[in-house]
């Protein structure tokens, strides 16, 4: 391959200067889509050396082989530099390309504006900077506070935003090319209403019961273990949709304790009354006056590990209980199965792993049932 | 992860209320390293002596005892010249009797009983045994 240098190209190129009468130095612009890029061309021996400026150099980085390709198939300098320049306008068009794809058109803003300005900038909880995330605020009926939170495409309002709330179930709502965000609060208000009777059921559990899980209940969850007494426990899990119905009820604990619980269960499920609120029914069918936070302290019935002498450990709670009646000491079952594996007297029989307690020594009592 | 738990409550214990005689701590804020005292018992031989002893908490503990070992030199049937002590509650079953219902508080409670009645029937010192015995009987 050689190169060589055609004198005709300054026409093409009225912005490279020769720098030599031997025509093998240039320096000067080529310029691409109304942009000036600066370039110094070298010719020796047949071969050419291109240096440019650090623009240049980052727009032809991706099509570095093509630039390549063309220095070595290009019989003369000038048809390599217009090969170069459509080059440089491909790369020009996509970067500009890539930058409209980035953020959203003008529309999408004057819309959203106005849609928060029709709903009242005070329910506006949170807006993100790029304004693309958006978190509402809204009231029940009761004065519960809920927040809405938003995420917008960028064809808003022609596309729906992804919604997302703290409630029991999905919040789906109804969207057409014309609804503004005052349309989906109304939906959400809608929704709130429908959830009033549920969380008034949860709420008075809440405030009259030891709550062991969640730790901390949010509006979403319909789950809870509630303290039956010392050492026992029961995790009612509540359909929101139709709350006021008998809930899944587990029982956890020293067997002791939750036995006679489970057997006024069985016995007086008939007398469940889905006109009383979740917790009137509950004393009812266990025959049982829940430990109050009026009157007692949590620390009464939040029993620790017998090993770790910790409550929670990665949120597991101390289920595992001694079956001597007399022990009843709890454990989480984590802490117990890595106790009874680090003792060589242990036996194992399927899954199940027999050992002594930790506690009060009766191996025949004490055999525990550790899936592993 | 269930040792820092249990020592942070252990700590708290034997800060708040330390066994009789004996004084426990932890050196400059490692749990894993502790430290303690042991005061001699009225009326036995080692009365009004102060017994400094290290304590070293395994990183599996509560499933493996800590190794305690007297650091002042001791005059005893159990525990031998370099202060290791021979007591079943700091071994692993089936050897031993460590169990996770131990705490570093009872095992000091343990420490200071053997002390006071050291046992003959499984010396580490033989030739104290008979010294001692003599004396205590």
């Amino acid at each position: 391959m050689s190169f060589s240098a055609n004198i005709c190209f300054e026409r093409i190129f009225p912005q490279l200067i020769p720098l030599n009468e031997k025509l093998t130095q240039f320096r000067g612009f080529i310029s691409a889509l109304g942009e000036e890029f600066e370039v110094m061309l070298h010719l020796e021996n047949g071969n050419l050396q291109l240096q440019g400026s650090w623009r240049l150099q980052q727009l032809l980085k991706p099509c570095h082989e093509a630039v390549v390709q063309s220095l070595k198939q290009s019989p003369e300098l000038n048809i390599f530099l217009l090969e170069l320049k459509d080059l440089l306008e491909k790369q020009l068009r996509q970067t500009k390309l890539r930058r409209e794809i980035l953020l959203p058109p003008p529309q999408y803003y004057s819309a959203l504006l106005s849609h928060i300005a029709q709903s009242g900038w005070d329910k506006v909880e949170y807006v993100d900077p790029d304004l693309n995330t958006l978190h509402l605020r809204a009231k029940d009926e009761n004065g519960r506070l809920h927040i809405l939170q938003l995420h917008l495409p960028r064809e808003y309002p022609k596309k729906p935003p992804v919604c997302s709330a703290d409630l029991p179930e999905d919040f789906v709502f109804k969207w057409l090319t014309t609804s503004s965000l005052q349309d989906i609060l109304e939906q959400f208000q809608t929704k709130l209403c429908f959830f009033q009777d549920f969380w008034m059921c949860m709420d008075e559990i809440d405030s009259s019961c030891w709550v062991l899980e969640p730790e901390k209940p949010r509006r979403k969850d319909c789950k809870r273990r509630l303290v039956l007494a010392t050492n026992g426990s029961v995790q009612i899990s509540v359909n929101p949709q139709c709350h006021r119905s008998i809930p899944e009820c587990q029982f956890l604990g020293a067997e002791r304790v939750i036995g006679p619980f489970r057997d006024n269960f069985n016995q007086n499920l008939e007398k469940w009354d889905v006109n009383s609120t979740i917790l009137t029914n509950l004393k009812i069918v266990l025959d049982v006056k829940f430990p109050s936070p009026c009157s007692s302290n949590k620390e009464d019935y939040v029993v620790e590990c017998g090993i770790c002498y910790s409550f929670r450990l990665n949120d597991a709670l101390p289920d595992k209980s001694c079956n001597n009646s007399h022990c009843s000491q709890l454990f989480h079952v984590e802490c117990l199965i890595e106790w009874l594996r680090s003792v060589s007297t242990t036996t194992q029989s399927f899954s199940i792993l027999f050992g002594e307690c930790p506690y009060c020594d009766m191996v025949s009592h004490c055999c525990y049932w550790c899936s592993s | 992860m269930q040792r820092s738990a249990r020592m942070k409550k252990e700590l708290s214990l034997l800060m708040t209320q330390p066994p009789f005689g004996v004084s426990c701590w932890a050196e400059d804020e490692n749990i894993t390293h502790l430290q303690a005292i042991i005061l001699g018992t009225e009326g036995s031989p080692y009365e009004n002596g102060l017994f400094k002893l290290a304590i070293q908490i395994p990183d599996r503990y509560p499933f493996e005892p800590p190794k305690v070992q007297f650091m002042t030199p001791i005059y005893h049937p159990n525990i031998d010249n370099e202060g290791r002590i021979c007591l079943d509650a700091l071994q692993m079953p089936p050897k031993g009797k460590w169990k996770p219902s131990l705490t570093i508080y009872s095992l000091l409670m343990s420490i200071q009983v053997l002390m006071n009645e050291p046992n003959t029937d499984d010396p580490l010192m033989g030739d104290i045994v008979c010294k001692v015995y003599t004396l205590f009987a």
